[in-house]
């Protein structure tokens, strides 16, 4: 084509693009150990009923404020209800509610920010005031009057909390998504006569999925913790149905003389949370093309 | 030994994910007082890094792995942080090569300015506004007391830039690293800054490292030139050697490429492949692969720099 | 005579400057485009040089679609693209084409390789996803054709599966280019394609651009204050300076002899291989700001030749010799 000073052809150099990013998740061990945490949470929250021991709500009269033994792995609590059974039980409580609330903050305000960056006008102006106003109530007071509307039970505390989160991490996923909008790629795009909804969600959306990776990871304990506190107040989940947040409130109370109450669901509360956040750091490694 | 500051054997690796990868190679070369030198090199040669090796300012994940910098006199690798700290900024200058970065949004231009003076002399403050008034009227900035008093976003392009080169002429240095400071400007400005730039450091004698990547620049403004190419230096020489004659096959391919605007040249003269932007540590040249005269030695051993004045580091080299 | 492919008259355009917080001041406007009349025939290569402020970027954005003009027509391939009724900015928009109908004709290339590539997609699909979209084809054709623009490019068939991020930013840059091409425009506007790129890669892209315009008549809009690649691959050179045309001609009149004192100082200024530095010296001082452009012509601020007229009124563009326009009372 060109004379060039050159006759030689250049050996390209090595990549490592050859694997696909699923190739690449099940290579990471970590990312496998992490997600089977991730599953067995899942699957003991779908068979929990099955492998309990006892029934959650079966008390054991005489035998509260049992420490874990042969019988009560986990120990008994006030009402001499067997812990093991209530949190194997209350797994499948825990998890709905939890990723409920991520659920409706981490995919809605994912999506919400994305349009509204992209969008801009009058639109995003707007949203922009609302979600001040929103993030102007803790949470919780937001929860409370949602469920207030809405009756008690853990579905109106998954919406009242969700609804609560969805602001900040749409605001945080805007400004990513803004970065990306004045990129010259999506100019070009645009140039190309691609539609809005294609460069939003094909265009703009994977290159901000790091963000959403981060912040639905971050937001999980506290989603559990809030949860938990609207169940305690009253306005989530009624005991006696079990729940990890409302045993850790109770358990609380009575840590000096009946740790285990405590201990039992915050140690599972933790495993999931670490295991969530280790799951989500190394799903970015491995969806993200430049750090492999 | 007359040579205001002399580079010999530099190399400076970063370390990443623990392999050491090398950004310059065993360089060498010296400043003569008063000389202006060019130092040219495209993305990835590690001139800017040669900068701040000089002037100790590597930080992890880079250091400095061997070599020697000495000026006038002064081992400036082994110098403690008390003589460092008097030569940088006050005998050796570094003229960043985008002022709009360099300068503090939030201070004053007269702020920063008093500041590099205060630092480095017992001075009254009337003195050192007198003398930051006068390095900025020698950069052509005609009203210096507006200028002083004006922050940086209210000060144009070409002014900033003149603003960064008089910073760096405020102590009156011995020494100027100049880092590609035209590069931000618009190419009249650029014309003017040069000029006013050869003339001011004709004037004072002052020697000059000017880092850039453009040949052009730096053969109408420096008496000689060290190319380099992904951290080794390819040749060192005149401006008339290396324009007439050049050694290394890179030099003369840049000079080759670099568009001309008094000649159309069809097709244009181009470099398959690009500089090595992640360098691994490679045992032969690393121009080789792209070299049109390479042999088979190149690939295995490095050549070192050899010749009597003008010197290139090939084993091919032109005639 | 044949209409040219871009007819452009008359156009402005006005970014407002928001105000923020000082209510009380009066609106500022920066004067990006101020008042330009131009053409582009059909299979020329055309270069638009200006520095900073010249509005070279901003008039390109107008072609593309990118920029609404506050005033002025621009017709394109014999029919009228957008024009504003009006001449005080509050005119109507008359939009006569949509975006995505003008994609098959016009495509732009950007200055940074970098960004111009979307980081998370495979170089293969960024290259097919256009023809797929655009419905011109099925998948398996679209990969054909692709296949097809990668040889013209000079890309290799192994980058297909590749993200940006492993090519350097010659073959990067290539790959804009090649995308540009999938659908097939009649208008190329190269916004300084070369201007981030090492200087041993610049001939690889100024040769491609060459060889497209021959090979496939493509008509090149090509963007650039560098006046030394300018003499690379133009036939005419339109000078742009604070938002006015200062001088239209062809590239041996424009650099045989250019007539207006800017062209003359951005020729003078261009460095070049041991040139005098006093040579560069024509003019002094710094380009006004466009939001307050001088009154009558913008170059009298720091022209060696000005007189009292010249800063009175705006010179018109006039010819001083055949195809060879200039903005200059005094030439």
């Amino acid at each position: 084509m060109a004379e060039t000073l050159l006759a030689r052809p250049i050996a390209p150099p090595t990549v490592t693009s050859e694997r696909s990013r699923l190739e690449r998740a099940l290579h990471d061990r970590l990312l496998l150990l992490t997600g089977g945490v991730i599953a067995l949470y899942v699957l003991v929250g779908l068979i929990g009923p099955l492998i309990a021991p006892q029934g959650p709500y079966t008390s054991h009269p005489g035998l509260n404020f049992h420490a874990p033994d042969g019988q009560f792995l986990l120990g008994t609590d006030k009402e001499g209800r067997d812990v093991l059974s209530r949190l194997l039980y209350g797994t499948r409580f825990t998890l709905i509610g939890a990723f409920g609330v991520m659920a409706i903050a981490a995919l809605l305000g994912f999506i919400y920010g994305l349009v509204t960056a992209y969008v801009g006008g009058w639109f995003d102006s707007l949203s922009m005031r609302l979600f001040d106003v929103i993030l102007s109530f803790p949470p919780l007071v937001l929860a409370i009057v949602l469920v207030a509307t809405f009756g008690p039970g853990l579905y109106s505390v998954i919406i009242g909390v969700g609804l609560g989160y969805l602001p900040a991490i749409a605001r945080i996923i805007r400004s990513e998504a803004m970065v990306q909008r004045n990129q010259q790629y999506v100019a070009a795009a645009e140039g190309l006569g691609f539609s809005s909804v294609r460069i939003i969600f094909k265009h703009i959306m994977p290159n901000t999925t790091s963000q959403i990776i981060v912040q639905a990871s971050m937001n999980l304990p506290y989603a559990i913790i809030d949860i938990a506190g609207l169940s305690f107040l009253g306005f989530g989940i009624q005991p006696p149905t079990p729940d990890w947040g409302g045993m850790l409130a109770e358990g609380q109370r009575d840590l000096l003389f009946a740790p285990w109450l405590a201990i039992a669901p915050a140690a599972a509360i933790t495993l999931l949370v670490l295991a969530w956040n280790v799951f989500g750091a190394r799903l970015r490694r491995a969806v993200d093309p430049k750090r492999y | 030994m007359s040579e205001l500051l002399t580079v010999a054997d530099l190399s400076v690796d970063f370390i990443i994910d623990g392999t050491a990868v090398p950004a310059l190679d065993r360089v060498t070369f010296s400043v003569g007082r008063g000389e202006r030198l060019g130092l040219v090199g495209e993305s990835g040669s590690g001139k800017s890094t040669t900068a701040r090796a000089i002037l100790g300012l590597i930080q992890p994940p880079g250091q400095v792995t061997r070599g020697v910098v000495v000026f006038d006199g002064v081992d400036l690798r082994q110098a403690g942080d008390d003589s460092l700290n008097n030569i940088r900024g006050k005998r050796i200058a570094l003229i960043p090569q985008d002022a709009s970065l360099a300068l503090n949004p939030v201070l004053r231009v007269g702020e920063q300015m008093d500041e590099i003076l205060a630092r480095h002399f017992r001075l009254s403050a009337r003195e050192r506004r007198h003398k930051c008034a006068e390095a900025l009227r020698r950069m052509g900035l005609g009203d210096p007391e507006r200028v002083m008093n004006a922050y940086s976003s209210q000060l144009s392009g070409g002014m900033k830039q003149r603003v960064g080169i008089a910073m760096a002429l405020v102590c009156d240095p011995e020494l100027l690293i100049a880092d590609d400071p035209t590069s931000a400007v618009d190419v009249t400005i650029q014309a003017q800054i040069l000029y006013e730039f050869r003339a001011l450091t004709d004037r004072l004698g002052l020697a000059v490292l000017f880092i850039s990547h453009d040949l052009r620049v730096v053969s109408t403004l420096c008496s000689r030139i060290v190319v380099l190419y992904a951290g080794q230096v390819a040749e060192v020489g005149t401006v008339e050697d290396l324009l007439e004659h050049p050694h290394h096959p890179y030099t003369s391919a840049l000079l080759k490429c670099s568009p001309n605007v008094a000649l159309r040249v069809n097709p244009l003269p181009m470099v398959p492949g690009a500089s090595p932007d992640s360098l691994q540590a490679l045992p032969g040249c690393r121009f080789e692969p792209r070299c049109p005269r390479s042999l088979a030695r190149c690939a295995v051993e490095a050549p070192a720099l050899s010749g009597n004045g003008q010197r290139a580091a090939c084993w091919n080299p032109l005639t | 005579m044949t209409e040219p492919l871009v007819g452009i008259k008359g156009l402005v355009k006005y970014f407002p400057i928001p105000r923020g917080v000082r209510i009380w001041h009066e609106r500022e406007t920066v004067h990006a485009v101020n008042g330009v009349d131009l053409t582009i025939e059909r299979g020329e290569f055309l270069a638009l040089v200006g520095e900073s402020g010249s509005g070279k970027t901003t008039l390109a954005g107008c072609i593309a679609g990118f920029v609404k003009p506050t005033a002025g027509a621009i017709r394109f391939d014999g029919k009228p693209l957008i024009e504003v009724q009006g001449t005080n900015g509050t005119g109507r928009v008359i939009q006569h084409a949509s975006h995505r109908q003008m994609a098959t004709s016009i495509q732009m290339v950007f200055q940074d390789p970098s960004s111009a590539l979307n980081p998370r997609q495979r170089i293969g699909d960024t290259l097919t996803e256009p023809l797929l979209v655009h419905g011109l084809m099925s998948r398996v054709e679209a990969k054909k054709r692709v296949g097809d623009l990668l040889e013209l490019t000079g890309i290799r068939p192994s980058m297909w599966s590749r993200y940006p991020h492993e090519l350097n930013s010659g073959q990067r840059q290539r790959v804009v280019i090649a995308r540009a091409l999938t659908v097939n425009p009649v208008l190329l506007i190269a916004d300084e394609p070369v201007s981030k790129l090492d200087v041993s890669m610049q001939g690889q892209i100024l040769n491609l651009l060459l060889d497209l315009h021959r090979q496939l008549g493509l008509t090149i809009l090509f963007i650039t204050h560098d006046l030394s690649v300018v003499r690379q691959v133009a036939d005419r050179v339109i000078v742009m300076y604070l938002g006015r045309v200062m001088e239209a001609c062809s590239a041996d009149a424009f650099f045989s002899s250019p007539r207006h004192p800017y062209s003359e100082a951005l020729v003078a200024s261009t460095p070049r291989v041991r040139a005098q530095p006093e040579r560069g010296i024509h003019i002094k001082g710094e380009i006004p700001s466009p939001i307050h452009p001088p009154p009558g012509c913008p170059f009298s601020t720091r022209c060696p030749e000005v007189i009292a007229a010249c800063e009175q009124v705006v010179p018109p563009l006039h010819e001083v010799a055949p195809n060879q326009l200039v903005a200059c009372i005094r030439r």
